[in-house]
């Protein structure tokens, strides 16, 4: 009877295997056709890019595919609508802010994972308390204060208020990969010879660095796509790709063409950065060097 | 090479005391083990001595510099850590230049000395590697390695071979050892294990519960355990403890147990009425399992009777475990005669290695 045993485990192993196959076939339509549309589109004439099959015409759908790239709509943004300023004020503020609050929150990490004080977890607690609340909550109050200082709609003031949620974010995220650094290990630096700033700069920040590097990239992608405080903090002279984009549609008609091309331009470097996640956050760096 | 001196070292950690006033010279050149059993606090003294851990009260000397305020890169110490605790991103050879590059070394000089370290523990093939790639016996000698690269003061060792497997245990007690006399170093060693205290130290501090219970070469703690607690840690299998009663008798004293009683020869007596030790004492005997004589068949003369339990076959030797009324004692004898399960033993003492502990305080009454 074995035989029959083994067919029906490979049966199984098959249909497993369909069934995965579907799954993750229907995911990959889901999510990757609206992208595609768009790149599509952003390279059509508005015409083209409406040139939309009847329902049923399946042959129809290849149309899709059919046309003459235009750079027409990137074209008008970069030149008409002065775009490469709000990709620039965008990039100034979301990298700036994620470099600060990775400095500062690599350092406060450290400091929380290593550190032995008093309320140590309360402080831990009241830090990433500090992001439960949603943006809404805070941006009135913010306003005020940004009006008061004279930040409000500044790069500089962008680049404070994205900091005061990238930190505790930050500071979170590392101080996880600090703890599960083996203590032994930097211990064994310091017997060697080492001072502590050498030691962190040594031994816990390259362990840590993959861990460092995905969070300057959650960093920089919140920034990067944040609406809201772009839209009330920064304004028209720190305006940024995401503010930018509504303002294509006008009372008049939604110019299409331009908006998917914006779309495009919003997604392709946070694209780059995801690449760059995916090869950091192979982890397992330190696997292998304590006994486990 | 150097002399490090405990004086009267505390350390608390909250409301727990780890270390107790504990006092330890270890001379230049010593090879020191500290044993004990888990949490007595032989490593929380060890890392004091490196400077990883805050000393709560006392000094801690090495070289006749007080070094409790003194941070762990000053004092001029390695250690060699339970883990191993190897730099996961550097590849073996870089694990083993680490002490030196802080150093500032000369490439050169380096070179050659990460290579001569590595030929004396026979990991040359292994400099290229990553730790990962490492097996556990392999970790554990890098991590020798990079300790024995520079020239410290003392080496620190954390149960530095405890992970390994058997065999390679064994091997590796004799290679350091053999180190230690190559290296001329002042050698400080934490371990449970007795075994290994006994087979490579100099002299052995045995702990419990943070206090030092007793210092002395390996002869010394396991044959003149100076309390009740060194006599059962060391030695495997363990003493055997029977309490009795002391009786006194015409000026010699008896040893008197339900199941048994005999007369405590003249050495001991001697020593018991000098101390003026009075009748009617509750004492822990103690006897080792090498120390008993079985009998099969009723001797003329014996000591104690009783019955077997069960034997545990060890290839050359085989331990017995026989009842004596209510208690159990373990013999150690060759392999040999047959012993049947439940049949009757008769036992003679060895009694020049007998032991006898105050019932009350654990102490040793002998000299």
């Amino acid at each position: 009877m074995p035989e029959s045993v083994e067919t029906i485990v490979h049966e199984r192993k098959i249909v497993t295997k369909i069934i995965i196959v579907i799954v993750l076939a229907v995911w990959f339509v889901w999510t990757v056709t609206p992208l595609g549309i768009m790149v599509l589109s952003s390279i059509k004439t508005e015409r083209e890019a409406f040139a939309t099959p009847e329902i049923g015409d399946w042959k129809g759908v290849l149309n899709v595919f059919r046309f003459k790239p235009t750079g027409q709509h990137y074209r008008a943004l970069l030149i008409e609508e002065k775009f490469g300023t709000y990709v620039w004020h965008g990039l100034t503020a979301s990298l700036s802010s994620a470099v600060i609050a990775i400095v500062l929150g690599t350092l406060g990490a450290y400091g929380l994972s290593r550190g032995k004080f008093k309320q140590e977890n309360n402080i831990s607690f009241w830090i990433i308390s500090t992001r439960m609340a949603p943006i809404v909550v805070v941006i009135v109050p913010l306003y005020y204060i940004f009006r008061k200082t004279g930040l409000l709609q500044t790069i500089p003031g962008l680049i404070t208020a994205y900091t005061t949620f990238n930190l505790p974010f930050a500071l979170w995220l590392i101080k996880g990969f600090f703890d599960d650094i083996p203590v032994e290990i930097e211990e064994a630096a310091f017997v060697d010879g080492d001072t502590h700033w050498r030691v962190f700069r040594k031994i816990a920040l390259p362990l840590a660095a993959p861990g460092i590097v995905a969070s300057f990239v959650l960093c920089v992608l919140f920034s990067w796509n944040d609406f809201l405080f772009a839209a009330v903090i920064g304004g028209a002279p720190a305006k940024t790709v995401p503010v930018a984009i509504p303002e294509l549609q006008t009372t008049a008609y939604i110019r299409w063409g331009p908006i998917t091309a914006a779309t495009v331009i919003l997604v392709v470097p946070m694209i780059f950065l995801g690449i760059l996640i995916r090869k950091y956050l192979v982890q397992g760096l330190t696997m292998g060097a304590v006994r486990e | 090479m150097a002399h490090v001196k405990l004086q009267n070292v505390w350390k608390k950690y909250g409301k727990v005391e780890a270390v107790k006033d504990l006092s330890i010279d270890c001379m230049d050149r010593e090879f020191l083990c500290l044993l004990g059993p888990s949490g007595c606090g032989k490593s929380s003294t060890l890392r004091m001595i490196a400077g990883l851990e805050h000393i709560t009260e006392g000094k801690i000397i090495i070289d006749d510099v007080v070094v409790n305020e003194v941070d762990p890169h000053k004092r001029d110490i390695a250690m060699v850590f339970e883990s191993y605790a190897l730099y996961p991103h550097k590849k073996v050879f870089d694990n083993m230049a680490y002490p030196l590059r802080v150093q500032r070394m000369a490439e050169n000089t380096l070179k050659q000395k990460v290579h001569h370290a590595a030929k004396i523990l026979d990991i040359e093939s292994l400099l290229d590697r990553w730790p990962r790639q490492l097996s556990g016996g392999q970790k554990q000698r890098v991590a020798i390695g990079r300790a024995i690269v520079r020239n410290p003061k003392v080496f620190l060792l954390d149960e530095p071979i405890s992970h390994l497997d058997a065999k390679l245990r064994t091997h590796m007690r004799g290679e350091m050892k053999r180190l230690h006399r190559d290296l001329e170093a002042t050698m400080i060693y934490v371990t449970h294990d007795q075994l290994e205290a006994m087979s490579m130290a100099d002299r052995i501090a045995v702990l419990n519960f943070g206090v030092l219970q007793q210092i002395g070469t390996p002869d010394e703690v396991f044959n003149h355990p100076a309390n009740k607690f060194v006599g059962g840690f060391l030695g495997d299998p363990p003493m055997n403890f029977l309490q009795c009663k002391l009786n006194k008798e015409n000026g010699s004293y008896n040893i008197v147990h339900d199941q048994f009683h005999f007369k405590l020869p003249e050495s001991v007596s001697s020593q018991f009425s000098k101390k003026e030790i009075g009748d009617e004492k509750i004492v822990e005997l103690g006897i080792r399992p090498e120390s008993f004589v079985l009998f099969q068949k009723e001797p003329d003369k014996y000591d104690i009777s009783g019955k077997i339990y069960i034997t545990e076959p060890l290839g050359e030797d085989v331990i017995i475990d026989i009842t004596i009324g209510d208690d159990m004692v373990k013999a150690k004898t060759v392999v040999g005669s047959k012993y049947e399960i439940d049949s009757p033993v008769w036992l003679k003492i060895k009694f020049e290695h007998i032991h006898i502990f105050d019932g009350e305080t654990g102490q040793s009454l002998l000299d």
